[in-house]
């Protein structure tokens, strides 16, 4: 029979959602008698295969009670997706030696091409015991804006 | 009966027998000729909505145009290669989604049925819908219809999906 064709041709080209850490660095709250007792630092721990950081590692040496220090890093979203924090985790903290809280941004998203400032705080109590190591894991997800609430 | 009064009587017989056979006659012919009509629907429009973009419309876009891709009509003798209307969505993510709604129109002169189409197997990860009614299409007839695009959470990302074609006859 008689006919003619006619033909929708769709694509359907997906985004990408990637964070990396970018700037960070530690600073120390003064110290008694503006003493330099205790140091912190920190690098990029795991780099993927873009090499771009995405874990870091936050050491603090000689630490003593009362001593605090702050982590200041920003987040970079560095693909297509606008992304905002859909979950944060402490994981393994010694409650009895250790006060950590994160300090986040009023609105967390971040569109591509922008960062955001973060504080990770660690404060060392009176409970914390001597030449003691203490390690924990702190895990942030960040999740395409429009799936969080 | 001399010779010449036999050749003169001869000649009167065969001009009566000439004068008889010759009788009144009409001729009617039959010249026929057959005009065929031609079937022809193109894509006439179309128009672009896109779902919700949770307050940032940058992010994803829904490109509709009328271009040639291939010629969908190659076996088909009763065919015309025709624009393919190319949807091309950019960016998308989980949650997105576009309907576009297309015009197609009969520019033939032979009325159509249709459309009887194919859907090939979408990939997880998206959804496509497109249910169009049977109908009729007299010559110069417009008809709408419309496909729904929408990405799903089970979407790759950085993917692209090709050949989500639909074929329409």
């Amino acid at each position: 029979m008689w006919s003619d064709t006619l033909k929708i041709n769709a694509t359907i080209e997906t985004g990408e959602v990637k964070v990396k850490f970018s700037t960070f660095e530690c600073v120390e709250e003064p110290e008694a008698e503006g003493k330099d007792v205790g140091s912190c630092t920190v690098v990029g721990e795991i780099f993927d295969g873009e090499e771009m950081p995405v874990k870091l590692k936050v050491t603090v040496s000689n630490a003593y009670p009362s001593y605090h220090v702050i982590v200041y890093f920003t987040v970079d979203n560095v693909r297509s997706i606008p992304v905002k924090l859909f979950s944060y985790e402490f994981v393994g903290v010694d409650a009895e030696a250790l006060d950590v809280w994160l300090v986040i941004p009023e609105d967390t998203q971040i569109d591509p091409g922008y960062s955001s400032p973060y504080e990770l705080h660690i404060h060392v109590k009176q409970d914390a015991a001597e030449n003691s190591t203490y390690t924990f894991e702190l895990e942030l997800t960040f999740a395409q804006w429009n799936e969080v609430t | 009966m001399d010779r010449e009064t036999f050749l003169a009587t001869s000649l009167l017989l065969l001009a009566v027998v000439v004068s008889a056979i010759a009788m009144w006659s009409d001729t009617l012919r039959v010249n026929s000729v057959v005009e065929t009509g031609e079937l022809n629907v193109v894509f006439s429009g179309y128009v672009v909505v896109e779902g919700d973009e949770y307050g940032k419309p940058w992010v994803a876009d829904c490109a509709v145009e009328l271009r040639e891709v291939e010629d969908e009509d190659l076996d088909n003798p009763s065919g015309d290669n025709d624009l393919e209307l190319s949807i091309t969505v950019s960016n998308a993510y989980p949650g997105y989604s576009c309907t576009v709604y297309f015009r197609v129109r009969n520019t033939g002169i032979v009325p159509v049925v249709g459309p009887f189409y194919e859907l090939p197997d979408v990939p997880e990860g998206l959804k496509v819908a497109f249910e169009p009614r049977l109908a009729q299409l007299h010559p110069g007839d417009e008809v709408e219809y419309s496909i729904y695009l929408e990405v799903l959470q089970e979407a790759e990302q950085g993917a692209t999906y090709r050949d989500l074609l639909e074929k329409l006859d």
